[in-house]
């Protein structure tokens, strides 16, 4: 019988613009170009937004790129971006 | 029936019985997710519906709501349980 | 085998690789495999005074797992032949 798994769904979000959290109080957005069952990606027209504490405070920084590839060991999460 | 053919473990069987379900997620990272289960597969990845998202438990404040499906990585995956 | 693929066809282009320990390299890619382990060739630190151990490498092999990000030019990479590929390789590797 054929369900379809976890992985089946993402499939429904390539070309669409996805919101990725990765491990290190990381997020990235971008459009899903590919991805496999290890969770890697390919996305274009990206932004990383980093999150650090500075003296107790939450800073973010972001950065901009045209196509990343993502090694998926850093993935934990993956949906369409809220708002 | 054929004696290879394998009789469903006690966490498949779990695993089936809860698609649909209100369900806790918790990852590695301490984050806990909580949604209705769409699907899953034998690795953990998770697919969640109308996902709501908390530090360590969900008495600690809501730290986001997501509208879209909520695709979480198995090997980030702690453990799942009924909501 | 999509991204290992993927990466084949990069070969002989510029690319950045964004590695865990923050480390950033500029350089050709020459080779990849199975693991997606990286060759670059004429590599530069994004950051060299941070690294000075590496300014005098030119030729680095990274182990796949250390590797965080591989940056790319939007030209390097045709996105609908991309799409499909994923979208086939989510097919095979249903069982």
């Amino acid at each position: 019988m054929s369900m379809d798994t976890p992985l089946d769904l993402l499939k429904l979000n390539l070309d669409e613009i996805v919101f990725v959290k990765l491990r290190g109080a990381r997020e990235m957005t971008g459009t899903l170009q590919a991805f496999d069952s290890h969770c890697n990606i390919v996305l274009s027209n990206a932004t990383e937004t980093i999150y650090e504490l500075v003296d107790g405070d939450l800073k973010s920084t972001t950065k901009d790129s045209e196509m990343v590839f993502v090694r998926g060991d850093s993935v934990t999460l993956i949906t369409t971006p809220s708002e | 029936m054929s004696s290879t053919e394998s009789r469903p473990t006690a966490s498949a069987a779990f695993l089936s019985n809860i698609i649909g379900q209100s369900v806790v997620v918790k990852l590695h990272n301490g984050m806990l997710y909580q949604g209705v289960l769409e699907s899953i597969d034998g690795f953990m990845n998770i697919a969640l519906n109308q996902a709501t998202e908390h530090y360590e438990t969900d008495e600690n404040g809501l730290l986001h709501r997501y509208d879209g499906d909520v695709f979480v990585r198995g090997t980030q995956v702690l453990y799942i349980s009924e909501a | 085998m999509l991204f290992f693929s993927f990466f084949k066809t990069l070969v002989d282009q510029e690319v950045t690789v964004e590695l865990k320990n923050d480390i950033e390299l500029k350089g050709t890619l020459k080779s990849v495999d199975q693991f997606l382990n990286l060759k670059l060739d004429n590599i530069e630190c994004s950051d060299a005074s941070k690294y000075p151990h590496l300014s005098s490498v030119r030729n680095i092999f990274i182990r796949g797992s250390t590797v965080r990000y591989v940056y790319l030019n939007k030209n390097m990479v045709d996105t609908n032949l991309l799409q499909d590929a994923a979208r086939r390789e989510a097919m095979s590797s249903k069982n």
